[in-house]
C-alpha cells in the first residue's frame, strides 16, 4: 500500500490547480453572484487540457488517466469553482465514462470523441418531479415503433441540461417488469422533440445550468440503447456508483477551500490580542475539519483504488460520497462559525462554499441512499448472504 | 522542419521563499516553470504546429529542475536536457550563459532559440542578451509575429518607440513573455506521457566546461548577503465626505510631487 | 585568482547616456551622471560620458550640467543619416566596446532602459565581466578580502521580498543597470564646461537584422504599465462601463496609465493587455490607485510593490486595505465625479481643451 502520489498524480495536481488558481478562482464569485454560466472560453481551456475526457481512452480522445489522477483534478476544480467541478465531473463519470464502458463499439465512434473533447458537453438524466430516491417511479416511457424508441416525458434537475448536446436518459420501457423495465438510452439534443425546460435558480451551484428536459415524442435508434433494454436500472446504479466517487472529490474540494480560508484567517484574525487560531474552541475546530477532510480523501482515493483494480467498489463509493459529503458540510459551516461575521458577507468566498456544499449531500444519492447501499452490504456480509 | 531550443528554468513561486532565523534562504514550498519560459515554450509550440519539428528544452540547474523539464514535455516539448554538476552551485547569469551555449552548440545545431525574458527569482534578464552575444546569434524581443520563409524568420516586433517588421537569417534567438502570449495549460494527455522517457542529465565533464569557469570561481558578480524586506503599509483610513477624501487625496499627489500640469 | 593588479590600470567612472529615439535625454542617464559625480569625487576620478545619436551637438548641453561630467565621448551623424538615430546592438556594441578597451573605466553605469539593459548585458559578455541589474542603489564600500573602494549594488530579488547586495570583485569594469528614478536628478550646473570628444565611426559592418518594411511609430497603451509613475485601475467595484471611463478621464488628467483587474476585462470594460497581476503585468509605480478592487491575491501579486497604495472602494473590509497605505471608502460612483470636479481646479486648462470625449 502506497500512500504517495505517482509522478503522474503530482503533476496532474499541480498543472490543474495552476489553472484553477489563475482562471476558475477568478471568474467563480462573479459567475455565482450573477448566476451566470461558464463562458465558452473557460470551456475551451477545460477541453483543451483533456479535463472532459480524463479517464476515457486515448483512442477516443481522453487522457486516458487513473481514478486517482480524477479525482485530484476534480478536486482542484472544485476548490476553485464547485459550479466548474460539478460541470466536470458529470460530464466525465457519468456520461463519458460510461459509455466507454458500457458502450457498443458504434456508440462509442458516434459520441464518446466528441464528449472526450469537451465538443459536446453531456448529461445524465434519470430524476423526475415524482422520481428522485424512487427511481421505479420514472413515468418518462419509451414506446418501440420499428426500429426506434419514442420517448415522451418530462426530467428536472439535470445538470449541465441547459448546455449539454450528448444526454444518458432513462425511460420505462415495461412497467410490468418493475426494475427491469427501465432502459437508459443515448439522446441528441438535436433531436426533434427534445426541449430544455426551466433553468433553476438555486441555492449553489450558480454557475451550472440546471434544467428540467422535455421529451415530446422524441425518436431514438434502438441502438442507442446502453447495454441491453433490460439493463437500464442496474446500469445507473454502476453508473451512480462511479459518479459518487467525482462527487466526493468534488465535496472534498469545496471543503478545503473552505477549511485552507478558516484556517488562514484563524492565524491572521486578532481578538483579545492574539491570533484567534490559539483560542483552543477555534483550534479544536480546525483541528477537526483537517482530520474529517484528511479522513474523506483516503475513503475516495480508497474507492477509486478498488475502481481501477476492477474489484467491486460500491459500498466503498458509497462510504466515500457519504462521509465526503456530511464533513463538508460540516467544514464549511464551521468555517463561517470561524470567519464570524465576515463569513457571512458576500466579498468573501466562505458563504459560496457554504451554499455551494449543500447539495452534495442530496444529489447523485442522498447521504440516506447512501447509508442503506452501506447497511445493505453490511447486512449481507454478516449474515452470510442470507439478508 | 524547424528544430527548435528553448531554455527553461525551474525558479520558486516567489512567495515561497523565506528567510529563516540565521539569515538563510530556505526555498519552500512550490517549485515551477520560470512564467517567461512557459510564454517561450508556448511560441515555440505555435511555430512547431505551423512548420513541423522538434522542441528540445535546456536547463542548466540542480537535479529536480528535471521536473521542470518534464513538464515542459506535459506542455508539449520533445525532450529535455538538464546541465546539472554540483560545481555550478552560486553560478551567475555570465557562467550560465557560457553553459546554456556550450550545450546548445553540442545538441544544435538549432534554427531558433526561444528564452523567457527574466527568470522571477534572478530578475537579470541577462541570459538571452549574452547568449546572443556569446554565440553571436541575432537576438529578436518583444515580437507578436512569426513567419519562417527560405530558412529566413520574418517578425513583427516593436523596438524602442517603433513597430518593426525584420527579416534575419536563421538561426535566431527570440525572448517571449506575459505580454507575447497567454501559455496554454498542461494537457492531462500528455501529462500521462511525459514520464514515459526521461530528462537527458549531462554535467560539467561531459559539456567540456573547466570547473574554474564554473560556479563561484566562475562568477564575476560575487552575492555579499540578502536581506528581507519588509514592507510596512501605512494602512491609513481616510475620513470625511466624498468632497474632503477626494482633497485628502490631491494633497498626497502634490506632497509626492506626483501632479503633473 | 583575484587579478589584484589590474586594479590601478582602471579608473573613473563611465556612464552611457541615452538620447531616446532622436528625442530627449533619457532621465534615469541623467540621475546616473549625478550619482556617479558623487562615486568619482569620492574616489578623486573622472566621471566619461558616452553617447550616441543623430544631430547629437544638440543636447550635449543638457548632458553637460547634469553631475558636471569630465568629458563627453559621442557618436553623431548628421540627419537625415539615421545611423545613431536609435539603439541598434549590432552599431553600438563593437563601439562601446572598443571605447572601454581603450580607456579602462573601473565602473560602468546604464539606466535599466530597454537598449541599456541590452548593451550592458551584450558589453559584459564581451568583456567578461560582471553586471547587476537593476539596482535600487549603488555604494563605494570596502570589503577584508577584496580591498577598498568596492562597488557594492543592491537589487531586488525573488520578486521584491529580498534585496541581494552584489560585488564583483576580480573583472573590470564593474557594471550595473539602475532603474530610471532609483536617484535624484542632480540639480543643473550650467557653469559647467565638459570636455567634449566626437568620436569617429568606422564603416557599418552589414546587419543581420534588416526592415523589411519602413518601421511605423509604436504606442500601444498596455506597455507603458511597467513605466509608469501613476497608476488608476479599476476593478469590478467600478460597477459599470460609464463609471470605468470616469477612471480613464481621471488618469487622462493625472497622465496616469489605466489599468485593470481580469474580472473587469471580463465586463467588457478594459482590454486584455489592462490586466495587472499573476497572468498580467507586474508594476511598481510611485503611486497605485485601486478603485473597486477587492484585492484577491491573483491581482495583488502584480502590482503590491508600488510606492504608496490607495485603495477606494465600499468595503471596507476586502483584502486590499490590509497592502494600502491610504483606504478611501465610499461609493464609486459618486466620489470619482467628485474628486475629478475637484482635480479640475488644480490641473491646467489646456486639459479641459483636450480632444477627449465626455462619457455620455
Amino acid at each position: 500500500m502506497d500512500f504517495q502520489f505517482t509522478p503522474i498524480q503530482k503533476l496532474v495536481q499541480k498543472s490543474v490547480r495552476r489553472f484553477s488558481q489563475e482562471v476558475l478562482a477568478v471568474v467563480a464569485p462573479h459567475l455565482d453572484k450573477e448566476h451566470k454560466t461558464h463562458p465558452k472560453e473557460v470551456i475551451d481551456q477545460l477541453a483543451a487540457q483533456h479535463l472532459y475526457g480524463i479517464q476515457v481512452p486515448e483512442a477516443y480522445e481522453g487522457a486516458g488517466l487513473d481514478s486517482i489522477s480524477y479525482c485530484l483534478a476534480i478536486e482542484e476544480i472544485s476548490k476553485a469553482c464547485a459550479a466548474t467541478g460539478l460541470m466536470v465531473t458529470v460530464h466525465n463519470s457519468v456520461v463519458a465514462l460510461p459509455i466507454s464502458v458500457f458502450g457498443s463499439e458504434d456508440q462509442k465512434k458516434k459520441y464518446l470523441a466528441d464528449l472526450a473533447s469537451g465538443r459536446k458537453i453531456g448529461a445524465f438524466s434519470i430524476t423526475e418531479p415524482n422520481a428522485g430516491s424512487d427511481v421505479s417511479g420514472m413515468q418518462t416511457v419509451a414506446v418501440k415503433d420499428g426500429n426506434e424508441y419514442v420517448i415522451n416525458g418530462k426530467k428536472c434537475f439535470v445538470t449541465n441540461g441547459a448546455i449539454a448536446e450528448t444526454m444518458i436518459v432513462g425511460a420505462t420501457i415495461d412497467r410490468k417488469a418493475g426494475n427491469k423495465g427501465v432502459a437508459l438510452f443515448l439522446v441528441e439534443k438535436a433531436f426533434p422533440g427534445v426541449s430544455v425546460g426551466k433553468i433553476e435558480r438555486k441555492m449553489g451551484m450558480r454557475a451550472n445550468p440546471v434544467s428540467e428536459l422535455f421529451f415530446d415524442n422524441v425518436r431514438v435508434p434502438k441502438e442507442n440503447v446502453l447495454g441491453k433494454e433490460s439493463e437500464g436500472f442496474r446500469l445507473s446504479m454502476k453508473i451512480l456508483d462511479m459518479g459518487r466517487i467525482g462527487i466526493a472529490a468534488q465535496a472534498l474540494g469545496i471543503g478545503m477551500a473552505a477549511f485552507e480560508a478558516a484556517a488562514k484567517y484563524a492565524t491572521e484574525r486578532k481578538q483579545f490580542n492574539q491570533p484567534i487560531g490559539k483560542f483552543q474552541a477555534i483550534q479544536f475546530k480546525l483541528a477537526e475539519m483537517k482530520a474529517n477532510l484528511e479522513s474523506a480523501r483516503y475513503l475516495i482515493y480508497k474507492a477509486a483504488d478498488l475502481k481501477d483494480h476492477d474489484l467491486p467498489f460500491s459500498e466503498a463509493s458509497a462510504m466515500a460520497k457519504y462521509v465526503s459529503a456530511e464533513n463538508a458540510m460540516k467544514v464549511c459551516t464551521d468555517a463561517m462559525q470561524i470567519f464570524g461575521g465576515y463569513g457571512y458577507v458576500e466579498e468573501l468566498p466562505v458563504e459560496r462554499y457554504f451554499r455551494d456544499c449543500k447539495i452534495t449531500q442530496i444529489y447523485e444519492g442522498t447521504s440516506e441512499i447512501m447509508q442503506i447501499i452501506i447497511g445493505t452490504a453490511i447486512l449481507k456480509e454478516f449474515s452470510g448472504g442470507f439478508i | 522542419m524547424v528544430n527548435i531550443a528553448v531554455l527553461v528554468k525551474q525558479v520558486p513561486a516567489s512567495q515561497s521563499v523565506k528567510m529563516d532565523k540565521n539569515g538563510m534562504l530556505v526555498r519552500e514550498g512550490d517549485l515551477i516553470v520560470n512564467p517567461d519560459d512557459l510564454a517561450a515554450l508556448e511560441s515555440a509550440l505555435r511555430i512547431k504546429e505551423i512548420y513541423g519539428g522538434q522542441i528540445t528544452t535546456v536547463s542548466m540547474g540542480p537535479p529536480q529542475a528535471k521536473d521542470a523539464l518534464l513538464e515542459a514535455k506535459a506542455m508539449g516539448a520533445d525532450k529535455g536536457i538538464l546541465i546539472s554538476d554540483p560545481k555550478l552551485k552560486g553560478s551567475d547569469t555570465w557562467v550560465t550563459t557560457k553553459v546554456l551555449a556550450a550545450c546548445l552548440k553540442r545538441f544544435g545545431p538549432f534554427d531558433l532559440i526561444f528564452a523567457g525574458v527574466e527568470a522571477i527569482d534572478g530578475n537579470t534578464a541577462h541570459v538571452p542578451y549574452q547568449v546572443s552575444q556569446a554565440m553571436k546569434i541575432p537576438l529578436i524581443t518583444q515580437f507578436h509575429a512569426l513567419k519562417i520563409e527560405h530558412n529566413r524568420l520574418i517578425a513583427n516586433r516593436i523596438k524602442g518607440h517603433e513597430s518593426q517588421q525584420t527579416q534575419t537569417a536563421l538561426p535566431v534567438i527570440l525572448t517571449a513573455n506575459k505580454q507575447t502570449n497567454r501559455p496554454r495549460y498542461y494537457d492531462l494527455q500528455r501529462i500521462k506521457h511525459a514520464f514515459d522517457a526521461s530528462v537527458e542529465t549531462i554535467d560539467l565533464q561531459q559539456l567540456g566546461i573547466d570547473e574554474n569557469d564554473a560556479g563561484v570561481k566562475g562568477s564575476p558578480t560575487q552575492v555579499l548577503k540578502i536581506s528581507q524586506i519588509v514592507r510596512k503599509r501605512e494602512n491609513k483610513r481616510l475620513e470625511g465626505t466624498d468632497k474632503e477624501m477626494g482633497n485628502q487625496l490631491i494633497e498626497l499627489l502634490t506632497r509626492n510631487n506626483l501632479l503633473k500640469t | 585568482m583575484p587579478k589584484k593588479d589590474d586594479r590601478p590600470r582602471f579608473k573613473d567612472i563611465c556612464v552611457f547616456v541615452e538620447i531616446k529615439d532622436h528625442e530627449t535625454v533619457h532621465p534615469g542617464s541623467l540621475e546616473l551622471l549625478g550619482k556617479a559625480r558623487e562615486i568619482a569625487d569620492k574616489l578623486s576620478q573622472r566621471v566619461l560620458a558616452f553617447t550616441f545619436g543623430m544631430d547629437c551637438g544638440q543636447y550635449l548641453d543638457e548632458i553637460q550640467c547634469h553631475g558636471r561630467p569630465d568629458t563627453i565621448f559621442y557618436y553623431s551623424t548628421p540627419g537625415p543619416d539615421k545611423t545613431f538615430k536609435h539603439y541598434n546592438e549590432e552599431i553600438i556594441v563593437p563601439l562601446f566596446k572598443e571605447f572601454l578597451q581603450q580607456h579602462k573605466p573601473a565602473i560602468v553605469l546604464l539606466a535599466a532602459t530597454e537598449a541599456g539593459r541590452d548593451l550592458a548585458a551584450r558589453i559584459a559578455a564581451e568583456l567578461d565581466t560582471g553586471l547587476t541589474a537593476d539596482c535600487t542603489d549603488v555604494t563605494i564600500e570596502d570589503h577584508p578580502a577584496y580591498g577598498k573602494n568596492l562597488l557594492v549594488m543592491a537589487k531586488p530579488a525573488f520578486g521584491g521580498n529580498f534585496v541581494a547586495s552584489i560585488i564583483c570583485p576580480t573583472r573590470y569594469p564593474t557594471m550595473c543597470t539602475v532603474r530610471p528614478g532609483t536617484f535624484r536628478r542632480p540639480s543643473p550646473a550650467t557653469d559647467h564646461k565638459a570636455e567634449m570628444v566626437q568620436l569617429t565611426p568606422p564603416p557599418l559592418p552589414k546587419l543581420l537584422v534588416s526592415l523589411l518594411t519602413d518601421p511605423t511609430r509604436y504606442s500601444v497603451p498596455g506597455s507603458k504599465l511597467e513605466e509608469a509613475d501613476i497608476i488608476v485601475a479599476g476593478g469590478n467595484g467600478v460597477g459599470s462601463q460609464e463609471t470605468f471611463k470616469l477612471l480613464e478621464k481621471l488618469a487622462f488628467m493625472l497622465r496616469a496609465e489605466v489599468a485593470a483587474t481580469r474580472v473587469a476585462v471580463f465586463n467588457g470594460w478594459a482590454s486584455e493587455d489592462k490586466i495587472i497581476g499573476q497572468t498580467g503585468h507586474i508594476v511598481h509605480p510611485k503611486l497605485y490607485l485601486a478603485f473597486g478592487i477587492s484585492g484577491q491575491i491573483q491581482h495583488t501579486t502584480g502590482m503590491n510593490e508600488s510606492g504608496i497604495i490607495v485603495a477606494i472602494n465600499n468595503d471596507a473590509n476586502a483584502p486590499i486595505h490590509e497592502i494600502a497605505d491610504y483606504s478611501i471608502i465610499t461609493d464609486i460612483k459618486t466620489f470619482l465625479p467628485n474628486l475629478i470636479k475637484e482635480l479640475e481646479k488644480f490641473v491646467n486648462l489646456r486639459f479641459r481643451k483636450a480632444n477627449f470625449s465626455e462619457p455620455k
